[in-house]
């Protein structure tokens, strides 16, 4: 019964499996089944991994550890998890809380010392790119990676939800129990700290134009 | 049905997330199109969301890596959401240790009271200032009644003053520190201490996270923590160049068994080539391909294997 209510006004006539195939084996899992708990996290694994990249950077010496943290958390929160998102949504927010720590942990060490992500490196091979819009673009990420240890976390958590992982506003405010308007105001001003973020790092490519 | 600012029933940001999956009409894509030249702030997300998904693709070893990890994870000591019983000692651990404070902190302001009450008792400051000898009656009668009562303010004899009688009941003392100890039980402290240990480690702080790893065998040699921890100490001990030390490690981890056999072996492989062992490093990576044939690390052992036959005369 509890199972019924838990996607409210959007479970109206629809199974809850039909909502979100990975319920019931969430279900088991939380209860302690090992079999459950094991599949669950090979489905959830590539959101979880993508999480971790995303906030760490793919090359970044943490990934694996925080995968596997996150894995662990999640199936530690489960019992607590009350359908009011996706099991996928829910996990990539333990994830993304899993890694904004870890990303905060070790800013100091990442302050100096050079961090070249193979994401970077991948990117210059990319052959629909010049080598100046992938540098551009890891400048951009690498802004947003560090804004994310400055912000709020109540903001740092939106920006990853919704720009990083592409959550629509509405899944993002199911996945973090708050109002559809809260998350567009948290929203609002994180991607306003992001564009000031952006302006006040000059692109590589201008700052060689000036310097010459 | 509500329209929203693109005229569509679908939000500029949402419009943004749904491009990005690749599920929007030509309508939408024109709105967004739109909506993308009208606010600076949406294109400045919309270009870094894409920015992340070239790439944030699935890379290869990738279905490996999460198999193991999940496996692991499943195995590893929980140290996140305590169970009711754990919440309890908490709440306990918590309660004791106001419980201390409070006490330290009355102990503190009826020593600084018992010292001003004692001040008469030095004939010298009685002589100069026999005005300033008198203590406040009242706190007086609180704290230290004995000592600075009125008979004795008023008199130029020292006043002799046992400590141990003025110091009130409710100090800090063994039983309470035994308390508290109680009150945080062993399994959650090997669980601390196996989290600042490796959090140490992740913030390259080699030497705390080996003295923590350390005092987790030492301290709590039963707990599955320090199980866990003979494999963390071992890469630990690597990077700091102490690979006989490591190599111990590993060994020792290897001949209880557990679900970091594999780290374990490659550790120690790594340990015995950086002494120099080679034949004990051969055999260990033969085990390794022998018994995880589907290893993350098979490829590694495969291809050390080979460099190391290689170099044979």
């Amino acid at each position: 019964m509890l199972r019924l209510l838990r996607f409210g006004p959007r479970a109206a006539g629809v199974p809850p499996e039909q909502l979100d195939p990975l319920l019931a084996a969430a279900d088991l899992a939380a209860k302690g089944d090992r079999r459950a708990q094991r599949t669950l996290l090979v489905e959830l694994g590539p959101s979880l991994l993508r999480t971790a990249r995303a906030i760490l950077g793919t090359a970044s010496p943490d990934v694996e550890d925080v995968l596997q943290e996150s894995m662990a958390a999640v199936i530690a929160a489960l019992p607590g998890f009350r359908g009011e998102c996706t099991v996928r949504h829910f996990a990539s927010r333990v994830a993304v809380q899993t890694a904004l720590n870890v990303r905060r942990r070790v800013r100091l060490r990442a302050r100096y010392v050079a961090n070249v992500s193979d994401d970077e490196l991948g990117e210059v091979a990319a052959p629909d790119r010049s080598p100046a819009e992938s540098a551009e673009a890891a400048r951009r990420r690498e802004a947003l990676r560090e804004l994310l240890c400055v912000l709020p976390e109540i903001h740092s958590e939106v920006l990853t939800l919704h720009v990083v992982l592409g959550f629509t506003v509405d899944e993002t405010a199911l996945t973090l129990s708050v109002p559809v308007n809260t998350v567009r105001s948290r929203l609002r001003r994180a991607l306003a700290s992001l564009r000031d973020t952006l302006q006040e790092r000059p692109p590589a490519l201008e700052v060689l134009q000036e310097e010459a | 049905m509500t329209r929203s600012r693109t005229g569509l029933p679908i939000e500029p940001e949402d419009l943004s997330a749904r491009a990005r999956r690749g599920s929007l009409s030509e309508a939408e894509r024109s709105a967004l199109d739109v909506a993308l030249g009208e606010s600076r702030t949406l294109a400045v997300a919309h270009r870094v969301g894409l920015d992340f998904d070239r790439v944030l693709g699935v890379q290869p070893g990738d279905e490996k890596l999460i198999a193991a990890l999940a496996d692991r994870a499943i195995d590893a000591p929980r140290t996140r959401a305590p169970s009711a019983v754990v919440r309890r000692w908490l709440l306990l651990g918590v309660a004791a240790t106001l419980a201390i404070a409070g006490s330290a902190a009355a102990w503190s302001a009826s020593t600084s009271f018992k010292n001003r009450a004692v001040e008469p008792a030095v004939p010298n400051f009685v002589v100069q200032r026999p005005s300033a000898t008198k203590p406040t009656p009242g706190a007086a009668r609180v704290a230290v009644a004995p000592v600075g009562s009125a008979e004795s303010a008023g008199s130029a004899e020292p006043v002799t003053v046992d400590l141990s009688k003025v110091v009130p009941s409710n100090t800090p003392t063994a039983k309470s520190a035994s308390a508290r100890q109680a009150a945080s039980p062993p399994e959650d402290e090997a669980s601390a201490v196996f989290s600042a240990a490796a959090a140490a480690r992740r913030a390259s702080d080699f030497g705390r996270a080996r003295s923590l790893y350390l005092r987790l065998e030492r301290e709590f040699p039963n707990s599955s923590e320090a199980r866990l921890a003979r494999v963390s100490l071992g890469k630990v001990l690597l990077v700091m160049g102490r690979a006989a030390e490591a190599e111990q490690q590993f060994a020792l981890y290897l001949a209880a068994g557990g679900s970091l056999t594999e780290e374990a072996l490659l550790g120690r492989a790594q340990s015995l080539a950086r002494l120099g062992r080679t034949p004990e490093e051969q055999s260990v990576w033969d085990t390794l391909l022998r018994d995880f044939p589907g290893s993350v690390y098979a490829a590694t052992a495969r291809n050390r294997l080979s460099a190391l036959r290689g170099a044979q005369p």
